[in-house]
């Protein structure tokens, strides 16, 4: 019965062996992972452009060779991670790949960074995305955080169910996305060779600056635009983490992806630049810097392009600010198919508890899910859903990945030219990969250094705390893992051992069904010696017991408990570790006979010392505790009415402990 | 005063029992040595039903703080005050049985439950 709104919710559970099924083909691939580095052109150029505006309209002609140092960047990043794709067809996310050649440190290092950064992922682009509704809706603004929340609901949900159906559910976003802006750039095109003079509504603001940039001052600035218009390399390892999700023949399949994905971003962010150059778009941290009142709302460099490029066509304009705020929120769908995918490659190693490993009805890991939406859930809240000062936290960990797995497969091809002969081929191929590689690794290093310096002091501290902390928790889990696995380590010729005796140890307080029932099966599994055993809380009812006892003839001996201070725990805890250190070779089986019941609310009527005992016991060695249940009617009841709903579907709960 | 609330509710409970042995000049049991004629005092902690089928005999387990004796007394299945939780003398022979002092058939006193 509870499991309809369940299987509403998420669809039919799913046979492990349909896992085929739910593979990825191109098409589909493309929204599920490159959501977030395609939805990142809509903002990357604006971040440039309002660094520079600090400075003044003089520096703006630097946004051209920033642009192209971030395109330079990115051509090096996707072509790095094509080869990566191809030596790692498993999924050779920052972790494997480091892990691999660098080692555990560097490899949880580059865990941790991508978990924090996957978790900062969902809060940035759904908040940015909520923001963006919020500006069209301004009387929704009270209401940030409640709706950044539904939206990660939503997000969840949608992941919950597999990442086919949530491939499709994207597709329609990320590509009208894409559409959007590539006729916008047409549009612009026509207009502007036909003679027209396009210029954005904001290319008569001037800019209101006291200060002036000059020598290492104007590098820091330049540096930091740079680092902002890195947001657009966010979501680029996706690709290479989830190369098992791709049809066959996967490495092919992902590398093609992530160029198609690299083309895509590429031009249009070298579009979205250009327009906004040409048309003048102005546009800064706050009003005031542009000479407008405080309160007054600036639209974003997108929307003062598309607005222009478009004219009258204002339907157009409205269907690229729409399709803008549904990928930004859609950007959060990277996050949730990397982190749960690393996190079970975590789990697998032992870094993260196994439960993270699981496959669930969907055949996603759905606990990674729902942690990762947990997480993401709480930094909204406790940031009030305040884009400005998330995003600061952003980039810094997807950089250290990114130089993590950069030099790690610069180790890798290393590795390889030494175990191949000289003069076989191929070897040109390796050589070529490693120069990509190591470029990639240089820059990436040096654009870390950059982020996190000029992001320091606006919040990113967070983050390097909240690393090294992942860091040490992975660590920690690890060594508990492998403690635990020292200990219940077994020899190579060790055998079972009987225990020398068992001693069966009944406990009965009334002369019940369920107690009888115990009595037989404890006579029944053989045990070396039977007894009953009552707690005298009462006198009279331990009297009354004996004498029923007498009159059924039951062929066992009951031994009384004094309980001098009513209690029934701890004398049979007592009695029964008294019997332990009289003999600790033999094992003690303690029988509780147990009604159970259909409804909780029952339960709350009957008193809960058989489950107290059991915890108890749990912890004493040598002792073997059976509950020997005693169906009542109502749980009869219930039963039969499971038993009706679980023919009617095939499976409830399809979560396998491979473990 | 400190003693008494850092120690744990069995070691008060042994502690007013041997102050009790000691009062009423009976043995402790846990100086009974085996073939000794002795007197001990405690309380009854378990007292066994024996089955009708097989010998007749109550069997009861006394704790005096320093240690448990097993008291069988042969013949009987029950014996009105012999129940747990009671306090009695009882003097005989100790035998060792299986490591644990027994007192067959012992010469019992019950002592009063309380204030009534």
């Amino acid at each position: 019965m509870t499991m309809l709104p369940k299987q509403f919710l998420l669809g039919r559970p799913l046979r492990t062996a349909q896992m085929g099924e739910t593979l990825l083909p191109k098409r589909l691939a493309l929204p599920v992972f490159c959501s977030d580095p395609l939805s990142s052109v809509a903002y990357a150029t604006e971040e440039t452009l309002t660094v520079f505006a600090i400075g003044g309209a003089t520096l703006l002609h630097l946004t051209w060779w920033v642009a192209a140092a971030i395109v330079f960047l990115l051509v090096v990043v996707v072509a790095s991670y094509r080869q990566t794709c191809y030596a790692y067809p498993g999924g050779g996310g920052a972790y494997i790949v480091s892990a691999d050649n660098l080692g555990e440190t560097a490899a949880l290092t580059a865990a941790s960074a991508l978990l924090v950064d996957y978790v900062l992922t969902v809060a940035v682009s759904v908040v940015a995305g909520v923001a963006a509704i919020t500006s069209a809706a301004p009387s929704l603004a009270s209401h940030t955080t409640a709706i950044s929340l539904g939206f990660v609901v939503l997000l969840t949900v949608i992941n919950l169910r597999g990442v086919k159906e949530s491939g499709r559910a994207f597709a329609i976003p990320t590509y009208g996305f894409v559409i959007g802006i590539y006729v916008m750039f047409a549009f612009a095109a026509a207009r502007m060779l036909t003679g027209d003079t396009i210029r954005a509504e904001s290319s008569h603001w001037t800019f209101h600056t006291t200060s002036t940039f000059a020598g290492i001052g104007l590098m820091l600035l330049i540096l930091r635009a740079f680092a902002s218009g890195c947001t657009a390399l966010t979501g680029v390892e996706a690709i290479s983490n989830g190369v098992p999700a791709f049809k066959k023949p996967k490495s092919q399949n992902a590398a093609l992806t992530l160029v198609i994905m690299g083309v895509l971003s590429l031009t249009m962010f070298i579009g979205i630049t250009i327009l906004a150059m040409l048309y003048q778009v102005h546009t800064a941290e706050s009003p005031e810097q542009l000479g407008l009142p405080a309160n007054y709302s600036m639209p974003t460099a997108l929307a003062q392009i598309a607005k222009a490029s478009f004219g009258n066509f204002t339907f157009l304009f409205y269907y690229v600010q729409a399709v803008t705020a549904a990928i930004l929120i859609l950007a959060a769908n990277t996050a949730y198919n990397g982190f749960p995918m690393l996190s079970s490659i975590l789990a697998q190693d032992r870094y993260l508890p196994r439960q993270l490993h699981n496959r669930g009805d969907r055949l996603v890991f759905s606990n990674g899910i729902i942690l990762l939406a947990l997480a993401a859930s709480g930094l909204i809240v406790v940031f009030d859903a305040n884009l400005n000062s998330i995003i600061n936290l952003y980039i810094i960990g997807v950089f250290v990945s990114f130089t993590l797995s950069q030099s790690g497969m610069v180790r890798h091809w290393g590795r390889k030219l030494a175990d191949s002969a000289p003069g076989t081929e191929g070897r040109g191929r390796m050589r070529r990969s490693q120069l990509i590689n190591t470029t990639g690794a240089i820059l990436t290093g040096l654009v870390l250094v950059i982020v996190t310096i000029s992001k320091f002091e606006h919040g990113a501290w967070i983050v390097t705390i909240a690393m090294p902390l992942l860091f040490l928790v992975m660590k920690g889990v690890r060594k508990h893992y492998r403690n635990v696995a020292d200990e219940l380590r077994v020899a190579d010729d060790a055998r079972p051992e009987p225990p020398s005796r068992n001693h069966a140890v009944v406990l009965v307080s009334t002369l019940h069904a369920p107690a009888l029932r115990a009595l037989g099966y404890a006579q029944s599994i053989r045990p070396d010696n039977v007894e009953a055993l009552t707690v005298a809380v009462d006198p009279a009812t331990a009297e009354g017991l004996r004498r029923k006892w007498d009159s059924h003839e039951i062929g066992i001996p009951l031994k009384v408990l004094e309980s001098p201070y009513r209690e029934i725990t701890r004398p049979v805890l007592d009695y029964v570790r008294t019997l332990r250190r009289e003999s600790p070779r033999d094992v003690v089986t303690v029988l509780i006979p147990e009604y159970v019941l259909g409804h909780w609310w029952e339960q709350i009527l009957h008193n809960q010392s058989a489950l107290r005992l059991k915890a108890r016991l749990l912890f004493t060695s040598g002792v073997m505790v059976i509950s020997v249940p005693y169906l009542l009617q109502s749980a009869q009841r219930r039963k039969a009415r499971e038993h009706k709903t679980v023919e009617a579907m095939p499976k409830s709960e399809a979560v396998i402990d491979k473990t | 005063m400190l003693n008494r609330f850092s120690s744990t509710q069995e070691e008060l409970e042994s502690q007013e029992l041997q102050q009790d042995t000691a009062a009423v000049g009976c043995t402790p049991i846990g100086q009974c040595h085996d073939r000794e004629v002795v007197t001990v005092t405690g309380t009854l902690r378990t007292v066994t039903l024996r089955p009708r089928a097989g010998v007749p005999a109550l069997e009861a387990q006394l704790f005096d703080g320093s240690a448990a004796l097993d008291v069988v007394w042969l013949g009987r299945r029950s014996i009105a005050g012999i129940e747990p939780g009671r306090k009695i003398i009882a003097s005989g022979r100790v035998s060792v049985n299986r490591g644990r002092p027994v007192l067959f058939n012992p010469k019992y006193e019950l002592r009063p439950v309380g204030q009534e």
